[in-house]
């Protein structure tokens, strides 16, 4: 399973992570979401998180410094799908204040 | 009736990045025979993480260096947490403990390791020395199984 698959449509750039959010991970992913935000530069920048099976503090930072580098461009994130073990992080860190969280009903 | 030591476990690995993993299952295997629930294993799992990524990108700034990772469990289902590093050290722990205080805010960090692992122990403890390098002890009673 790739840790990173990324999508554009309509304006929307979608960041599908999966795997392990942890220091490690997120080394690996960084780059490609910048490079990919930065040429698209879209309306939207969704952050889904449904694949992701560990996250700690270094995966929140990530998700914080895209939504600062997304502001800059005056793209707005949206983080869907989290676990409910992610959201709970997500939420410990007051990141879903700032944010938008989807959650897609699954068919 | 005084607790008791039921079994213990040390371990010292390189500070490399895939190590986190190998520190979350070296946990993760030191707590299931102890049955923790779910929400549990998965706080634990967490808490490591957190100290041993400090490790790396703290204490050895992402160069070379030995992390000590300890646990012990005790009869009235408390476990113990040891992180431990040879590295730089922390000048001032009470303002490293801080909410969002961080000293590499360049690099995506929030400044939220030591809050997780505070509110995913019962009692967090950081001895540190400048030069010498850190060790984070973590404790937690897990919940009586039925
Ligand atoms: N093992 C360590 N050795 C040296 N310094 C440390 C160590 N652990 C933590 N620190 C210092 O304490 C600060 C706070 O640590 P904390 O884990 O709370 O946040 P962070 O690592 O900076 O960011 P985050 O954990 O959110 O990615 C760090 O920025 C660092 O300066
Ligand atoms: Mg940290």
């Amino acid at each position: 399973m790739d840790a990173l698959k990324i999508t554009l449509s309509e304006g929307v750039l979608t960041a599908k992570l999966s795997g392990d959010m942890d220091h490690h991970g997120v080394s690996e992913v960084r780059e490609t979401i910048d490079e990919n935000l930065y040429r698209a530069m879209p309306t939207v920048l969704n952050l889904d998180l449904s694949g992701v099976e560990f996250i700690d503090s270094s995966g929140l930072g990530l998700i914080l410094g895209r939504y600062e580098k997304a502001r800059e461009l005056g793209t707005q994130v949206v983080i869907s799908n989290p676990s409910k073990r992610t959201k709970k992080l997500i939420t410990m860190t007051g990141i879903d204040k700032m944010m938008t969280i989807k959650e897609e009903v699954k068919k | 009736m005084k607790k008791q030591q039921i079994n213990h476990v040390t371990c010292r690995f390189a500070s490399k990045s895939q190590n986190e993993a190998l520190a979350r299952s070296i946990i993760t295997g030191f707590l299931l025979p102890l049955d923790p629930d779910a929400e549990e294993l998965a706080d634990m799992r967490c808490a490591v993480s957190e100290a041993v990524t400090n490790c790396i990108v703290h204490a050895y700034r992402n160069g070379d260096g030995i992390i000590t990772l300890g646990a012990k469990a005790y009869s009235d289902r408390s476990v113990k947490i040891v992180i431990s590093d040879n590295g730089c050290g922390i000048a001032d722990v009470e303002q490293a403990r801080k909410p969002l205080f961080t000293t590499l805010p360049g690099e995506d960090r929030c400044g939220m390791g030591f809050s997780i692992m505070e509110s995913f122990s019962d009692k967090l403890t950081v001895i540190s020395h400048v030069g010498r390098g850190t060790k984070v002890t973590l404790t937690r009673r897990l919940n009586d199984r039925t």
